[in-house]
């Protein structure tokens, strides 16, 4: 048998696997190390298994993963982002579907701590959702948002999946934070306008609200927030001027919210035995699953699998967009069952050999492939925000009603996209005069 | 069976508070790292290696079999969730003892790379820092793992009839914030 039909039979096993409900990293990781088994030999197979977990947990630059979830979770554990919300209305009390736009500049504030679409929605969930119940907004559109904006976690820096894509397309991390902060802005810009637009045409999904805020309770919540972006300048302000490297943003991060925590008296070892437990917890299964997808791309490569798709898909059309669309297409269907992060790590050894042939410029099209991964996070059936916000809230609002609401913010998505694609400057004009 | 539980419980608690020093010590030693080099131009000695090679092994492998007892690693549910309950918790029990077999090829050979590492006392390229000894981090970790997926598959035989058989895992007082331990 040929090592392409050996890397074919390996891909369907793992694919079986992982549908019949196997960690994923599992189930990579073990039809993997069979392959490489069949087609080299037993002495590299277990080679592998010497060398890829110790070396990929050994690294520096995926320790700013553990570093940048810690930062996040303490923020969230410990009450910083509490205020948020309420900063936010004072902000953008007056535009119609002023609670929902500021759970979109909300979302967007707390992602810059955050560096997971998943915390984020959980977060914003449980302070956002309930005032705008309270407020008759429409349920669609209180649930959507949150579910939506959320997914801006994995946009704005820090990123889990933006350090992991660095990684594995050897990209500059720094360079992909700073790339991605205008198109993060942008998607938080569409939210709203989609949100006002809506709103102006059906009054009733979003009543305004009448009680403008007090002096007193507009420097309150002013004082609640302060801390944040003073934090979020640091960490990537820090980062822009290169004086810090990811991992030493994030660990600066997550020192400097401990303090701020502990000026703020809102620390205590519960919390942070909860942040700590899990960012642990959400570190070891992200690595079990990179383990797992790495231990697939040696033998995807040692199978030819990879160069056979390449040349196939490169047969059909040539050029970036060509390209683009092909990616498109395979996360809208992938993405359906198999979450981001394992989604990207499993389709970056099959896109980047295409890339490279097409010439496209990786910093651009890493900001387009997480745009792609955060819609897929919202679209059903598997849209795991959705469900977060469902998990978050009990049974305040049927899952139906959740996707329902979602739509539309799925529809400024596309639109964000639409302009990534068409004019790269919005993505790389920023790394551009920063270099 | 309800001993071995406790047993591990307890164990669990112990490692996991050793992997949260490691994340601790980590913010800590990176962030003086920093502000030494800034502030007084004096950048310690072998930051990247100890950050690298101890931290974060601590951090990756230690935590695994917690992510296994609170239910948390990465699976796709999709399709699985649509099957009767008694398919479905064999499909649990099966992917347990392939996982099993699976972490013990890796519990292995990381053994015998940990003692091979510490007989030639093993140093990363350009530094004379000894990183040998979290190598036996990996394989202690992986029979941790092994130990707690044996106990939820028996535990998901003796209960084949209910759901989540595996039970919950101790409430070791956090709080989630979300259903989903995961980063993305």
């Amino acid at each position: 048998m040929s090592g392409l039909a050996i890397g074919w039979i390996c891909i369907a096993a793992g694919m079986a696997l992982m549908a019949a409900g196997f960690p994923i990293g599992v189930a990579l990781g073990s039809v993997s190390f069979i392959g490489i088994w069949i087609i080299t030999s037993e002495t590299a197979a277990w080679g592998m298994l010497t060398a890829i977990p110790y070396n990929f947990a050994g690294s520096w630059d995926l320790s700013a993963i553990p570093m940048f979830l810690f930062m996040g979770f303490i923020a969230a554990h410990s009450g910083l982002t509490k205020g948020l919300f309420r900063a936010m209305q004072i902000f953008l009390l007056r535009l119609p579907g002023g609670l929902a736009c500021a759970s979109v500049g909300a979302c967007a504030m707390f992602s810059a701590v955050s560096g997971s679409s998943v915390a984020t929605a959980a977060a914003m969930a449980r302070i956002a959702v309930p005032e705008m119940l309270r407020a008759k907004y429409d349920p669609g559109l209180a649930s959507g948002v949150i579910a939506s904006a959320g997914t801006l976690g994995s946009l704005i820096p820090p990123s889990v999946l933006i350090i992991l894509f660095g990684i594995f397309a050897e990209v500059s991390i720094g360079t992909l934070f700073i790339a991605a902060v205008i198109p993060g802005l942008l998607s938080a810009f569409m939210f709203m306008a989609m949100i006002v637009g809506r709103v102006l045409i059906k009054p009733s999904l979003a009543p305004a609200q009448k009680t403008p805020f007090s002096r007193e309770e507009k420097i309150a919540a002013l004082r609640e927030v302060w801390p944040l972006p003073l934090l979020i300048l640091g960490v990537l302000g820090g980062i822009m001027a290169g004086v810090f490297t990811p991992t030493e943003a994030g660990a600066m991060g997550a020192f400097m919210t401990l303090n701020i925590a502990a000026v703020r008296r809102t620390i205590s070892v519960g919390v942070l035995k909860r942040a700590a437990f899990q960012t642990l917890s959400s570190t070891a299964s992200i690595f079990i699953l990179i383990i797992g997808t790495v231990l697939l791309t040696r033998l995807m490569a040692l199978s030819g699998v990879p160069d056979f798709l390449a040349d196939t898909l490169l047969g059909f059309g040539s050029g970036p967009m060509y390209v683009i669309a092909c990616t498109a297409v395979l996360y809208l269907i992938l993405g359906c069952f198999i979450d981001p992060i394992g989604l990207m790590l499993l389709t970056l050894p099959i896109v980047l050999p295409i890339l490279n042939g097409a010439d496209v410029n990786l910093v651009w099209f890493g900001i387009l492939t997480i745009k792609l991964l955060e819609i897929s996070l919202v679209t059903p059936p598997v849209g795991l925000n959705a469900y977060v916000i469902k998990g978050s809230l009990g049974d305040l609002i049927p899952l139906h009603t959740i996707f329902r609401g979602i739509g539309w913010f799925v529809v400024a998505d596309i639109g964000t996209l639409t302009l990534l694609i068409a004019f790269p400057a919005i993505t790389l004009f920023l790394p551009g005069i920063l270099q | 069976m309800a001993a071995v539980e406790r047993w591990l419980d307890r164990m669990l608690l112990g490692i996991m508070y050793a992997s949260a020093a490691a994340l601790a010590l980590m913010v800590f030693h990176i962030t003086a790292d920093v502000l030494f080099r800034y502030l007084l131009n004096q950048p310690f000695a072998n930051t990247v290696e100890v950050v690298s090679f101890y931290y974060m092994i601590a951090v990756v492998f230690l935590p695994l079999a917690f992510v296994e007892r609170k239910s948390e690693h990465i699976e796709v549910e999709l399709f699985t969730q649509y099957l009767p309950l008694r398919a479905r918790n064999s499909l649990f029990i099966l992917a347990r003892l392939f996982a099993v077999a699976f972490f013990g090829a890796l519990a292995y050979q990381t053994f015998l790379d940990a003692l091979n590492y510490m007989a030639i006392r093993e140093e990363p390229m350009g530094s004379s820092l000894e990183i040998w000894p979290t190598r036996f981090i990996l394989p202690f970790s992986f029979v941790v793992l092994m130990i707690t997926m044996l106990l939820h598959a028996a535990k998901a035989i003796l209960n084949i009839d209910r759901e989540k058989p595996q039970g919950d895992g101790p409430d070791y007082g956090e709080e989630p914030l979300s259903s989903e331990g995961e980063g993305a």
